[in-house]
């Protein structure tokens, strides 16, 4: 079998070349922003299993991350656990919370999929809210970085910690590329396409999407983890519902389907802020703009039209 | 063997299916007829679990199916086929068939390796098109397929599963005389141990093709018999056959 030339992904490249560059030649503020853009890539890769591999379209995505940012926080603060042990810890309680949503979630397909991982958000958003023990409304301050002392570097400097995030991020990158171009990947496409025909096949469909399910918290749980290092501070406004509609929105934007994309989408929707947000008080307006015009115009995301734009220039270069 | 015992189904006031009983040895082709709306469907539906029964029981050799879902029942070899086709539409020919296979040999679980370097599941889905007659159409996206071949791509995925227990649901509607007599020869090349419930309105088809004929009429069973008693009948032929 033969890909097609899409598959190469030239996206990611140009992405990873773009953070590289801006890696190497932006300050401090510019190296935050990377940062930034780096852990909600892999926020929206890991919401991209779901919506654009399974096509399970959740609205409370942003629990997982608010409970792999608390667990970390935790860990660390209650325990005092260093971040290296703290991170894998808060991604294995997000991925048990991920499979106990899931359980729930998966037996509900449409809208009402969608209501109950959003009513599961803002579940999780109430409890850290009203919480004693997370400081509640006032969140948490005062988290550490993992520690990178043993290669004689200090993760407070944004330079460190921003190769840090990005490189996480491409490693979550190949992780979702190979699920999806596996046969358990493909089988969440074939699920997406046609569920009852697939479980006529002996798919046990539910299964799967709780797979699914689990494996997109954790990662989610991961970036939550990152996101409570970068600003050292947490509040249960990481949970909110409309955390889960903005980084769905980057999804959409970048192109459903598309891991790079997702990527791309989250670039795209936290640079336009930082921007649009020192230019004009309109900001959200001005994103909605852009957002109507993408859902109207350009249903495959920025990244469909990239790879129509390549495939358009691949085919004038033949014919020349 | 496989049995129906009792199956009943209603949906509100209509009784779709009120207690269909029916057995079939190893290796049986049983025919079922009956009208529009005479519940063949939704009896199908009960027997491959998409629908919950109200009342009754299938059996597969012995064992109760009850309240299985429907992948359960394909695991445990029942494979069904849809009157309207269902299938994996932006998918090539070979890719639905390597989806089929890689649920049937659990390579569904994998998740560590290249779906398209699987060339156990590949190979096999190439073969599988080959024998149905699409080899030509191997990597055509099933939604450009002309109506006949998808509706033998829709055949051969439920024979992808290997079941020991095959249930057709219209094999031929909406074909073309040539493509009806494909599939009629694919039917008839089918291992001999599979037990085949199929049904048609195609009376040319499944006089030839059944062994054993259930003639369901608003939800019941109006006879049950070997096709020569059936076309003989004359309840069958004045309700159905039209007297003639």
């Amino acid at each position: 079998m033969t890909r097609a030339p899409e598959a190469r992904d030239p996206l990611a490249m140009v992405l990873a070349a773009a953070a590289a560059i801006a890696w190497l030649f932006t300050g401090d503020f510019g190296k935050e922003v990377l940062s930034e853009v780096a852990v909600f890539a892999i926020f929206a890769m890991s919401l991209n299993l779901l919506v654009g591999c399974a096509g399970l379209v959740s609205l409370g995505h942003a629990a997982f991350f608010a409970i792999g940012a608390y667990a970390a926080a935790a860990f660390g603060v209650f325990v005092n656990l260093p971040l290296w042990t703290a991170m894998p810890l808060a991604v294995a309680v997000t991925a048990v919370a991920a499979a106990v949503a899931g359980f729930f979630a998966v037996r509900l397909s449409g809208v009402f999929f969608i209501m109950m991982t959003l009513a599961i958000g803002q579940m999780v958003y109430a409890f850290f809210l009203n919480s004693r023990a997370f400081n509640a409304d006032d969140g948490m301050a005062g988290i550490g970085r993992v520690d990178f002392s043993f290669l004689g570097l200090d993760s407070g400097e944004p330079a460190v910690f921003c190769a840090f995030a990005v490189v996480a991020a491409v490693a979550v990158f190949f992780l979702l590329r190979m699920v999806a171009r596996s046969p358990f990947g493909h089988t969440l496409a074939a699920l997406r396409q046609n569920e009852p025909r697939l479980r006529s096949l002996g798919c046990p469909v539910l299964r799967c999407k709780l797979a699914a399910f689990t494996l997109a918290g954790a990662l989610a749980g991961f970036a939550g983890a990152l996101a409570a290092q970068h600003s050292g501070f947490i509040s249960p406004d990481l949970a909110f519902w409309t955390v889960s509609g903005e980084v769905l929105v980057m999804v959409i934007i970048g192109g459903m389907g598309s891991l790079s994309g997702a990527a791309l989408g989250a670039a795209l929707v936290i640079l336009l802020r930082h921007h649009l947000a020192g230019l004009t008080e309109y900001w959200v307006f001005y994103m909605g703009v852009l957002f109507v015009l993408m859902v109207l115009f350009a249903e495959d995301g920025v990244a469909g039209r990239f790879s129509w734009l390549l495939r358009k220039l691949h085919r004038r270069g033949k014919n020349v | 063997m496989f049995e129906a015992r009792g199956l009943k189904k209603s949906y509100g006031a209509l009784a779709a299916v009120r207690g269909v009983s029916l057995s079939a040895a190893a290796g049986e082709r049983h025919g079922i007829i009956g009208p529009n709306g005479a519940g063949k469907t939704t009896f199908f539906n009960l027997l491959s679990g998409e629908a919950a029964a109200d009342a009754g029981d299938v059996f597969m050799d012995g064992k109760s199916l009850g309240r299985l879902p429907p992948d359960a029942r394909a695991r445990a070899g029942l494979g069904r086929s849809f009157q309207h086709n269902s299938l994996f539409a932006g998918l090539t020919v070979v890719e639905n068939f390597a989806i089929a296979a890689a649920q049937r040999t659990k390579l569904c679980k994998i998740f560590w390796r290249d779906f398209f370097a699987c060339k156990e599941v590949f190979e096999e889905a190439l073969d599988h098109a080959h024998r149905l007659g699409l080899g030509a159409q191997a990597h055509t996206r099933a939604a450009h397929l002309s109506h006949g071949a998808m509706r033998q791509l829709e055949i051969g995925l439920t024979l992808a599963l290997r079941p020991k227990v095959l249930l057709l649901d219209e094999p031929t509607s909406g074909m073309s005389p040539e493509e009806t007599a494909a599939i009629k020869k694919l039917i008839r090349r089918l291992p001999e141990e599979l037990t085949l419930l199929v049904i048609e309105h195609d009376m040319d088809v499944i006089f030839d093709l059944a062994s054993c004929i259930t003639v369901l009429d608003y939800g019941e069973v109006l006879m049950q018999g070997a096709p020569a008693e059936v076309r003989a009948s004359p309840v069958v032929r004045a309700r159905y056959l039209g007297a003639g």
